[in-house]
């Protein structure tokens, strides 16, 4: 029983662990701009990364 | 000798082989159109970036922005982070492509002092952190320019701003409700497997009061602006969709937080469900209208905003707000006037068609005055700017905020249902009561009533409407058409009237050569001289005379003038030739003989325009202009017959060249002469007749009808009034998306009914079930999931 309580538990804290996740990425700007990505992805010389 | 057309290496504008500039970079020699797109290219390569040219596919031909900026008009774009870090926002006019935007950010991050820049590629606003000890604003600014690009500052609208915000608040708590609502399954199924297979009482207990948990921020954080729109309601007596949403859900939270007590089933499921479901409906639809105003933006931010003013210290370029009035603002030919004021130097033809529905462009001099939003075509002016505050413009924009303001509510599919349900709800949970109360007991007739309201919110409620309109808005905008209001598609499908605008919308706004009468031979040798002549001008009607000769084979003009408002002349051969309206072509070589003056007043009359080429003595041809029709409005015209719609022109032009328009399209009724605000009370008459008309335009005059009109749909000429005005902007000229979007809104229209359907018709099977007291927690969220998916496949159907 005891490891029943345990599981639920642990899958609590990774439901909220991943919400909490979800709000920083949302408060961090991370979805203001959902059309960037496919263009930047094919980029591939980025030498201010490199150097 | 040859024409033959070239085009820039850098913006790609066709430009005459002979015209263009020829410089050379790294050994090759290469065409430009002028010197600041070789100054761009120069720029480019000398930072590295040649791989521009290669990125570029989606790029638009087009000139460059050249202008210079105030670096005082960015200050209030700056935040300071910390002592040697600044943050700067701003717009980016004139990115045309996503290699414009690596150009931007590559040649940015090279420059000493900028630690980091990124650029939305939706809304094309740029983020610049620099440290102001090793780079300043100017020179910031100054490396946009020297790209051809214009920083503008303060470019979110405050709709804009607004509606960032709300997209970003239904984020979250759609996010939060649904990560409680994951959650909340892992539980919420175990209990429906113990339902069939028996589970112990206590694990039951616990996962009940675990359901409890996590579905409390879902009803209490997810569930506000429902919480706020239903108190709202209740206020004002007026049923909502909300007002369902929080009857059906919160009745199941409640419900199951005593059915813990009471060891019955819970519904904690049914309410986060709704909840979460309806939020995602929301947020879609908040992302629909915020990509719209910010497309809108971007087809609006081409305009300048900006006035050249001179000063003590010469011309600088000012924002168009800040100008006060007795200011003097230069304006050159072909651009925009930015502002109203008297013309205090110069002598310029102004192209307002766009105000008051003429065509063709008008003679302006000094002491007249000009408005705000015409062309100035041919003649450099000094304006003197009059009270800012009382133009013509802002009593137009006045009339449209006021009538945008009254524009009676949609009353939508929605919220007819709604008005009907709810109350029905109730009654049915009223008679479960009565019924449960004699039959059983007074808690069972509760538990029934209350069971009834549970079941009462079907999921797919929220995605019923959302969804169709959705997927039809993501359609319109891929034939061409922005729909920013959302009603839209609902309201076109109520019209019986369509109205156009005649000048820009059923016409080109450009006028063409109609007809000619050559009183000389050959033919061929005076309509030749006649492009020739015009080929050196840049004035609207030149375009028309390009089509009449061979524009390879042009011949050479020397000692060529420009009199604006009345003609050119030019030396061909020897040869003096004059090309002007009567007065002009009179003034030169005396009286006309009587055929040719009769044949004049004769073309007059009727509403054309008329030009004349003569040489020192004789004239040798008259030119009939006009202002042609657009090539598929027959078409469409027809079209919408076939559709039963009546059609009507409501013109501000005069009445022979509208009536002419209206015989050959042969259009219903039709107004000219009409101002800007009677063309809206002409539409407000008719509405409170019980028509239901849809306004198309482009011009400013066309704003307030617009504004007043069911639906209205704007052709994106650059006006900004009247595309704010609009609910939705064709973003191409073309009249055949009209037809195409009224059968898209009525195929929407329909599947969104049926939609409404399939939702309801959860209701249809579990309402009789609760009201026996047959109904289970596991019966209610398979029937909820049925009927939502019913629902997602249906609106699928649009898409193809």
């Amino acid at each position: 029983m005891w490891s029943l309580y345990f599981l639920i538990i642990i899958s609590i804290a990774m439901g909220i662990g991943a919400w909490l996740w979800f709000l920083w990425s949302i408060k961090s700007g991370q979805m203001d701009d959902p059309e960037g990505p496919k263009y930047r992805m094919l980029e591939d010389d980025d030498e201010e990364n490199s150097s | 000798m040859s024409e033959r057309k070239i085009s820039c290496v850098h913006c790609l504008t066709p430009i005459l082989e002979k015209e263009a500039l020829w410089y050379e970079i790294n050994g090759d020699r290469e065409p430009y159109c002028c010197q600041g797109c070789f100054a761009i290219r120069k720029a480019i390569k000398e930072a590295n970036l040649e791989e521009f040219y290669i990125k570029r596919r989606d790029w638009v031909p087009g000139q460059p922005e050249f202008k210079k900026v105030e670096p005082q008009l960015f200050e209030s774009c700056i935040r300071e982070i910390n002592r040697d870090e600044k943050e700067l926002k701003i717009g980016i006019s004139g990115i045309r492509c996503a290699a414009c935007i690596w150009l931007l950010e590559r040649f940015l991050r090279k420059k000493r002092g900028i630690r980091g820049i990124s650029i939305n590629f939706a809304t094309h606003r740029a983020t610049i952190r620099y440290n102001p000890q090793e780079i300043t604003l100017e020179e910031i600014l100054e490396s946009i320019t020297i790209l051809g690009y214009l920083p503008l500052p303060g470019i979110t609208s405050d709709l804009e701003r607004i509606l960032e915000s709300e997209a970003k608040d239904l984020l979250i708590r759609f996010g939060t409700a649904s990560f409680f609502s994951m959650q909340l399954m892992l539980y919420t199924v175990s209990l429906y497997a113990g339902y069939f297979q028996g589970i112990e009482a206590s694990l039951r207990k616990l996962f009940e009061y675990l359901a409890w948990g996590l579905s409390t921020p879902v009803m209490f954080y997810s569930a506000q602006p429902f919480w706020k729109n239903f108190f709202k309601s209740m206020l004002s007596r007026h049923l909502s969709m909300d007002v369902l949403v929080i009857m059906g859900s919160f009745s199941a939270y409640t419900y199951s937080v005593v059915a813990i007590f009471m060891g019955k089933e819970v519904y904690f499921d049914t309410s986060a469900m709704i909840i979460t479901f309806i939020l995602l409906g929301r947020y879609l639809e908040k992302k629909m209208q915020l990509k719209a105003s910010s497309v809108l933006r971007i087809l609006l931010s081409y305009q300048p905003k900006y006035a050249t003013k001179i000063t003590s210290s010469g011309e600088i370029l000012s924002l168009v707000e800040s100008l006060k009035s007795g200011d003097l603002v230069v304006i050159k030919p072909g651009e925009k006037i930015p502002v109203d004021g008297t013309i205090v130097e110069g002598i310029s033809e102004v192209d307002e068609s766009l105000l008051t529905g003429e065509p063709m462009p008008v003679t302006r001099r000094e002491g007249d005055k000009v408005y705000a939003g015409c062309m100035n075509i041919n003649g450099k002016i000094i304006i003197k700017v009059q009270d800012v505050k009382e133009t013509l413009l802002s009593k137009i924009v006045q009339t449209v905020l006021k009538a945008l303001e009254e524009k009676p509510r949609l009353q939508g599919i929605a919220d007819r249902v709604i008005r009907v349900f709810v109350p029905l709800v109730v009654l049915i949970a009223c008679i479960t009561f009565i019924y449960g109360y004699i039959q059983e007991n007074l808690t069972e007739g509760l538990l029934r009533a209350v069971s009834v309201l549970v079941i009462a919110c079907p999921c797919a409620l929220g995605l019923a409407l959302p969804l169709a309109f959705l997927i039809a808005t993501q359609k319109a905008y891929q034939l061409g058409l922005l729909i920013r209001d959302g009603t839209l598609i609902e309201r076109v499908n109520s019209i019986n009237i369509i109205a156009f605008d005649k000048t820009g919308t059923l016409t080109k706004g450009e006028p063409q050569v109609k007809e000619y009468h050559i009183y000389e031979e050959p033919v061929n040798i005076v309509l030749q001289i006649a492009l020739s002549l015009e080929s050196c001008s840049t004035h609207p009607l030149a375009k028309a005379f390009l089509k009449l000769g061979n524009r390879e084979e042009v011949y050479k003009v020397t000692d060529f003038k420009n009199y604006p408002g009345r003609g050119i002349e030019g030396v061909i051969d020897g040869g003096r030739y004059y090309l002007g309206n009567r007065e002009f072509i009179e003034e030169r070589i005396g009286k006309l003989n009587p055929q040719v003056k009769q044949m004049c007043s004769f073309y007059v009359q009727a509403g054309y325009t008329v030009v004349m080429l003569s040489d020192e003595k004789r004239v040798l041809g008259l030119f009939v202009l006009d202002d042609t029709l657009r090539e598929e409005a027959k078409e469409v015209i027809e079209e919408l017959k076939r559709k039963r719609l009546k059609t009507w022109i409501l013109s501000g032009d005069e009445e022979e060249v509208v009536k002419r328009v209206a015989r050959e399209l042969k259009i219903d009724y039709s107004v000219s002469k009409a101002t800007p605000i009677e063309k809206a009370e002409i539409i407000k008459e008719w509405q409170n007749r019980g028509k239901r008309i849809m306004m198309i335009g482009d011009g400013i005059n066309d704003a307030p009808a617009l504004a007043v009109s069911t639906a209205s749909l704007a052709l994106a000429s650059g006006v900004e009034l009247a595309m704010e005005s609009a609910q939705g902007v064709f973003m191409k000229k073309d009249l055949r998306i009209l037809p195409e979007f009224l059968s898209l809104a009525k195929r929407t229209l329909k599947i969104a009914k049926e939609n409404l359907l399939w939702a309801f018709s959860y209701n249809i099977i579990a309402i009789p079930l609760a009201v026996t007291g047959k109904i289970h927690p596991v019966i209610s969220a398979l029937l909820m999931a049925t009927s939502s998916i019913l629902v997602v496949i249906n609106s699928l159907r649009l898409a193809r």
